[in-house]
């Protein structure tokens, strides 16, 4: 075995070594190979997992005892015993074997070597004194069964799947060594055979190994190449100790292969389901400790409890008693209903507004004579307005999460989504101050600052990836200054005085918010599953803030004055080398609580600890109960983040992306930067650098403190990837492109679809700008179709989309005028689509009885699409930021869709239905089987997206009058929709949505031959899609949200 | 034609008009003029009478910082009553019709109308009537689907197309009288053969029977503003506005009785009917309504509306005079 390879651990070592004696033992007196009495020291490598050097132990001393016993039942050696079966020590301190251990490492290993047949006296010749502890505890078993003056010694060197597992030491009377020469002349041959024996004896336990479930020994066999082991070149230049070719090992194995490989094969497949499914339940529990922990325990609790009393405080007949009381409504009172009455005539009678504004003024009564006794101010009990704009972030999250937890259960992400880092952080999780700000309330710490750190370069002490690195911190100009992109970016306060301002500001810009936003917004980041990989990614943010608790008193009270900040560092980088994957692929994120730790933990180093905890199992190896804990919820939502699904999170080596990122989080801390300084010392440990870090550590000071890090992977969101070998999948990640090509009658369609990407472009030239691909992509998707979108204010025409086989661009009303007019006329022939908004946006029409569209300002159309447009009247003048965004714009516009599901449907303000079918392609549908049979008799052909929720095919019944149930998802496809669509068709998509985790229809849509034209979508995010722009009263958003969704990016 | 807004094409223009000092007035950075000419087939031909179109270029805040520049313009076509000018202000940019009121009394200003929400005939439509598109620039529409283009203005040079112009003048020219006219037949057909004519009016039943025609009862409210019993509450105008985008027809009459007063001198016709439709359908206490029959009050509503719309003809006779 060459020396830079680490032997891996084989679980329950224990028995492992147990039944190697065994059987060892069992081989030698079955074949009669010694006849007289022998015992066997079989000293093996410590697999155990429990030393990271190879060390050597007594394996099975166990059974050697229990064997020895048979003989001689109470030796009295039992603490000797005891002691034989804990000891570890290195190869140099076996005396014997110690020699053989260092011509194998030389590779001169060799029958001769090791024939020779010792004396124990020889062994036993050193005072004891100056013997190791090891050979101490044999000598003492050894008198006792064996007679060390007169016995004799052989060592046999065992070998499995060509590497040196240990050496067993057989003890025999002298009454076994034959003295007769000729046989003597054929001891050679009965050492190999023996040599031969006892690798056939590993080999064979070892894949008993793999088979048994307890055992879990991470597929040791499967990573044994059996092409390199059978083949010359490996014994000639790899491996060239003799032995192996005296002992037949390359034929052995070339003669054996066939059999091993589908051993093998069978092997994995029953553990390794086993245990996936163990860990499918450890991976559930492990996340719900993290609800239970981060959202339970410390947010609701607090929440629950002010908004208890908060609550208590609206006795409502009591204060309106004492209001009445002291309070005459006659005159301003009647002025204030007289006011709403006329104002909103179709709301309430005027009874009632009057009982309204009574009961509100008491309210607010309440709240105020409440808050002039209180003694401390807690902003959210105590704050005199309406909560609401605060709880609504908080019911949006805690909805998220449910459809997180079903993508938990389902573990299938189909795909995912790209947003900017900008979007997640500033949007979805900082502006949920109730949740974000109440993670820390149990260490009293009220505030909380979000510092972002981006770097834009590394360099390493020594090779790439080594422990010690530098990072730099990416600069930006700002007001003419360079700035250093490293800053609070946003503070959550839930402290202060309430009687500040009627509405506590929770949320703060910090003083970097600017420019920070900017550097954010230019970072798509994927998100694997959509919602799914976003609260696997805010988990890995709430567990560090979680990580308070474990500061020492003395930071806490610091804390709570300047507030716990959290720090996200992102760099984007590529993938390892290793790989030969150069493009700028991910980013490495890393969080950590911006206050100093002591990073000692015992004699060693908490980096060290932590992944080491990383490294094990999500399960127990005897129960496979699952492990609780921060670590492992990290390490299971990092998996996620960067293999697409949970289940990954023990997957060490199928391939060698699996091997160099494994296991997924990386330990690691800084010294922090030098006042000003732009540069960062940090210190990352991770399965490869394990012992160069660990020998650094030892240089450094003892109780050193530091930043204490996580570092994980997320990937870049990337406009396109052309497609040339099947096998780069291994190492990329598809599903976060936008838009893929592949070669023509590759046969990559729908593997590629599988992936989660919809946009693949079947091409001659894979190699194409993004603009000639999405083109590509859009003649396809609109079959071929010249089409002109018409951006219509009021009654005239403002702007022009024109989409053809030169691609699409993007008119202003005056560019368009001018024109060449036969130019004109022809886009004038083109198929037209109107999208007519409001001539105003001060005009109502488009909420009380709406003709037009609306858009707003802050919506999607007006600040993602075009430069300065601040209404409506903007329409005519505003230029398209950059020409690509006219191809998405296209696509948003004028793809078809329909939806059958009462979630979505409910949403949609159904006076708008219309409008959003006519004017958007977009029609929306409850779950009545009559209006999916009218759908159907108009023809589900027009559609690009199919939309059904899973409920309603479950309870449609088919033309035997049975429900499809869901099992029948495959039926409900070819009997209902494949009559309307050609299943060759390629532009395209039936879609099923839910809210479940149930997966069975989709395994049985994964056996079918549908899969490139069916996908899923959580429910969630449709929803959210659609009351985004319902809630901004702009309906190009929520098309452009729901096309979004349905496409991944 | 003077037309107040914030062109959005004129973005090189100051928001701010403090920028330009009154000596700046003559300087053609803050407004152009568009001349009305005529194409033909031997090319572009001058009109008989000079027309032009003034566009005011400031982008005000609101209405009143405009005033300076607007009396400007007006007197300086207006060339001491040689010329008739329009002024149309829109009202989103905060025009009111107080607004309507000091540009008539502070210039040489003929008319002055409030436009807006693409719901004025100064918005084109199909029939050639209407200079500029809802998206604020003169109205353009490519060709399509065989249909030839329409453009109302070549705004390189300045030219404003003949027909547009002329059109959207004259229909201005009788708009007030126009739109009295139709609110005094639909009034009048409203109510004309429903009851026994010998009936005696009943205040209270004829405006049940009003309120089933919305629009009708808006525009009676419009016409009558009587502070006390017929005027439009804020929601009745947002109301109004919302019909006129839908019918893409001006039914108010907020600019109205302003032009009258100043360029007719008619307000007392004006009033007579407003007090007579205030009476018959909304002031309960004035018991106008129930001291004669059906027929008498209609026949002296018809009476007092022809007798306004006649005092208007006779104006806008006298202006072409």
């Amino acid at each position: 075995m060459s020396a830079e390879n680490k032997r891996s651990s084989i679980s329950n070592f224990d028995k492992f070594s147990y039944l190697l004696y065994d059987r060892i033992y069992a081989t030698i007196k079955l074949h009669r190979i010694l006849k007289h009495k022998f015992t066997i020291l079989l000293t093996l490598f410590d697999r155990s997992g429990k030393t990271s050097e190879d060390r050597l132990l007594y394996g099975g001393a166990t059974r050697q005892k229990e064997l020895l016993s048979a003989e001689l039942e109470n030796d009295g050696l039992d603490a000797f015993w005891k002691r034989l079966e804990q000891i570890t020590f290195p190869a140099d301190e076996a005396l014997v074997s110690s020699f053989l251990f260092a011509q194998a490492q030389e590779e001169k290993l060799d029958v001769d070597t090791f024939i020779k047949i010792g004396w124990l006296r020889d062994y036993f010749s050193k005072p004891e004194s100056d013997l190791f502890e090891n050979q101490v505890l044999e000598k003492r078993i050894l008198e006792k069964h064996f007679d060390i003056s007169s016995d004799r010694y052989f060592s046999i060197p065992i070998f499995s799947f060509t590497e040196l597992q240990g050496v067993a030491h057989f003890i025999i009377k002298d009454a076994e060594v034959e003295k007769d020469p000729e046989i003597e002349k054929r001891r050679a041959e009965t050492i190999t055979q023996i040599t031969r024996l006892l690798m056939q004896e590993h080999d064979g336990i070892l894949l008993d190994w793999d088979l048994d479930d307890e055992s879990g020994s991470y597929y040791e066999t499967s990573r044994v190449d059996f092409e390199k082991i059978s083949s010359p070149e490996y014994y000639n230049e790899i491996d060239k100790n003799p032995i192996l070719a005296s002992i037949g090992c390359r034929e052995y194995y070339e003669l054996s292969k066939i059999y091993l490989q589908e051993r093998i094969r069978q092997n994995n497949a029953i553990p390794s389901r086993l245990l996936d499914e163990h860990r499918r339940r450890a991976i559930i529990a492990i996340l719900i400790d993290s609800y239970a922990h981060n959202i339970s325990a410390h947010s609701l609790t607090v929440l629950k409890w002010w908004f208890e009393q908060r609550a208590d405080r609206y006795v409502l007949p009591r204060t309106m008693k004492e209001f009445e009381e002291t309070l005459s409504f006659k005159g301003w009172g009647d002025q204030v209903v007289e006011l709403l009455a006329t104002r909103f005539p179709n709301s309430y009678d005027k009874l009632q507004i009057e009982e309204g504004v009574k009961a509100s003024l008491a309210r607010l009564y309440g709240q105020l004579q409440y808050s002039n006794e209180r003694d401390i101010s807690i902003p959210v009990r105590d704050q005199w307005v309406s909560l609401s704009k605060e709880l609504a972030p908080l019911f949006k999250f805690l909805l998220e999460k449910g459809a997180f937890w079903s993508g938990v259960t389902r573990d299938e992400q189909f795909g995912g989504e790209t947003r900017s880092f900008f979007d997640i952080l500033w949007k979805d999780f900082i502006n949920n101050p109730l949740y974000l700000g109440t993670i820390a309330y149990s260490e009293r710490i009220t505030k909380l600052n979000i510092h972002i750190r981006i770097y834009d370069q590394v360099k390493y002490a020594g090779e790439e990836d080594s422990f010690k690195r530098t990072y730099k911190i990416k600069q930006a100009l700002i007001d003419g200054k360079t700035t250093p992109l490293d800053g609070v970016f946003a503070s959550i306060e839930m402290g202060g005085v309430a009687g500040q301002s009627l509405q506590h500001k929770y949320v703060n810009k910090g003083p970097l918010y600017e420019a920070l936003e900017e550097a954010l917004d230019a970072m798509p980041v994927f998100l694997p599953g959509g919602v799914v990989g976003k609260h696997a990614f805010f988990t890995l943010i709430e567990n560090e803030i979680r990580n308070v608790k474990h500061f020492p008193e003395s930071e806490l009270a610091k804390m709570r004055e300047g507030g716990l900040t959290l720090v996200i560092g992102i760099r984007p980088t590529t993938l390892s080398k290793d790989l030969q994957w150069e493009a700028n692929s991910l980013y490495k994120v890393g969080i950590w609580l911006n206050h100093l730790s002591d990073l000692s933990y015992g004699n060693s180093h908490l980096i060290i600890k932590r992944l080491n905890g990383l490294q094990s199992d999500i399960i127990t190896t005897d129960t496979h109960r699952a492990k609780l804990g921060g670590s492992f919820q990290d390490k299971i939502c990092a998996a996620m983040l960067f293999n697409n699904t949970f289940i990954s999170v023990q997957r060490q080596n199928l391939t060698k992306r699996d091997e160099l990122y494994y296991p997924w989080i990386r330990a690691a801390f800084s010294t922090g930067l030098e006042p000003g300084g732009t540069e960062e010392n940090d210190f990352e440990v991770r399965s490869k650098n394990l012992q160069n870090a660990k020998e650094e550590l030892q240089h450094h000071p003892k109780g050193e403190r530091g930043y204490f890090k996580k570092y994980f992977h997320m990937w870049q969101g990337a406009p396109l990837f052309p497609l040339s070998q099947i096998g780069n999948l291994q190492s990329e990640n598809l599903a976060r492109f936008k838009m893929v090509t592949i070669p023509r009658k590759s046969g990559w369609y729908e593997k590629a679809r599988r992936e989660g990407v919809i946009r693949v472009i079947e091409t001659e030239n894979i190699q194409l700008s993004e603009s000639k691909a999405y083109s590509e992509w859009l003649q396809n998707w609109f079959d071929d179709t010249p089409m002109r979108i018409v951006l219509m204010q009021g009654r005239t025409q403002a702007g022009h989309l024109v989409l053809d086989e030169e691609g699409v661009r993007y008119y202003t009303s005056e560019e368009y005028e001018h024109l060449d007019a036969d130019e004109k006329i022809t886009f004038g022939d083109y198929e037209k689509q109107v999208i007519p908004f409001a001539h105003s946006d001060a005009a109502k029409e488009t909420e009380n009885s709406p003709a037009m569209l609306g858009i707003r300002s802050h919506g999607i159309f007006a600040s993602k699409f075009f430069h300065h447009f601040q209404s409506i009247d903007d329409l005519s003048f505003a230029k398209l930021k950059e020409p690509i965004l006219s191809y998405e714009l296209a696509e948003a516009l004028a793809t078809r869709i329909c939806i059958f599901d009462k979630r979505l449907a409910d949403r949609a303000p159904q006076k708008k239905w219309e409008l959003l079918s006519k004017y958007l392609y977009c029609d929306f549908f409850g779950e009545d089987v009559e209006d999916w049979k009218k759908t159907k008799a108009h023809g589900l052909g027009k559609y690009h997206f199919v939309i059904v929720h899973l409920s309603f095919i479950e309870a449609m019944l088919d033309k035997d009058g049975m429900r499809y149930g869901e099992s029948g998802v495959v039926r409900f496809i070819e009997e209902e929709i494949l009559p309307d669509i050609s299943s060759e068709r390629r532009n395209f998509m039936f879609v099923i949505t839910t809210g479940r985790g149930r997966t069975q229809w989709w395994e049985e849509l994964s056996k079918s031959k549908y899969m490139h034209f069916t996908t899923f979508r959580p429910v969630e995010s449709l929803i959210e899609a659609t009351e985004s722009g319902v809630v901004k009263k702009d309906d190009i958003e929520l098309k452009y949200n729901l096309v979004k969704v349905l496409l991944g990016s | 034609m003077i037309i107040v807004w914030k062109w959005h094409d004129l973005q090189s223009v100051s928001a701010d008009p403090r920028d330009y000092s009154s000596d700046d007035q003559n300087d053609s950075k803050w407004y152009d003029e568009f001349r009305a000419v005529e194409e033909t087939t031997q090319g572009i031909k001058q009109g008989p009478a000079p027309a032009l179109i003034c566009r005011l270029k400031v982008r005000t805040g609101e209405g009143n910082e405009a005033m300076p520049y607007i009396h400007y313009l007006t007197n300086k076509y207006a060339d001491n009553g040689k010329a008739a000018v329009f002024v149309f202000l829109h009202r989103r940019d905060g025009f009111t019709p107080e607004h309507v009121r000091r540009v008539l009394e502070g210039s040489g200003a003929n008319k002055c109308f409030l436009f807006g929400e693409g719901r004025d005939r100064l918005y084109y439509q199909r029939n050639g009537i209407g200079l500029l598109g809802d998206n604020g620039k003169f109205m353009y529409q490519p060709p399509e689907r065989g249909q030839p283009e329409v453009k109302v203005a070549d705004k390189e040079a300045r030219y404003i197309f003949q027909p547009f112009f002329d059109k959207t003048w004259d229909y201005y020219a009788h708009e007030f009288g126009v739109k009295i006219f139709e609110l005094k037949e639909d009034l009048l057909s409203h109510f004309c053969n429903i009851f026994p004519i010998e009936q005696t009016w009943n205040q209270s039943l004829f405006f049940n029977y009003l309120e089933q025609n919305r629009l009708l009862l808006l525009r009676l409210k419009s016409f009558i503003n009587d502070e006390c019993y017929a005027k439009l509450s804020i929601p009745e105008e947002e109301e109004l506005a919302q019909l006129e985008v839908k019918l893409k027809k001006s039914y108010i009459f907020d600019d109205c009785k302003k032009n009258l007063e100043k360029v007719h001198r008619i307000d007392e016709d004006y009033d007579k009917l407003a007090e007579m439709l205030c009476k018959l359908f909304f002031n309960k206490e004035a018991k106008l309504a129930e001291s004669a029959p059906i027929h008498t009050h209609l026949t002296a509503l018809q009476s007092s509306f022809q007798d306004l719309i006649d005092a208007i003809n006779n104006g806008v006779e006298k202006e072409r005079t």
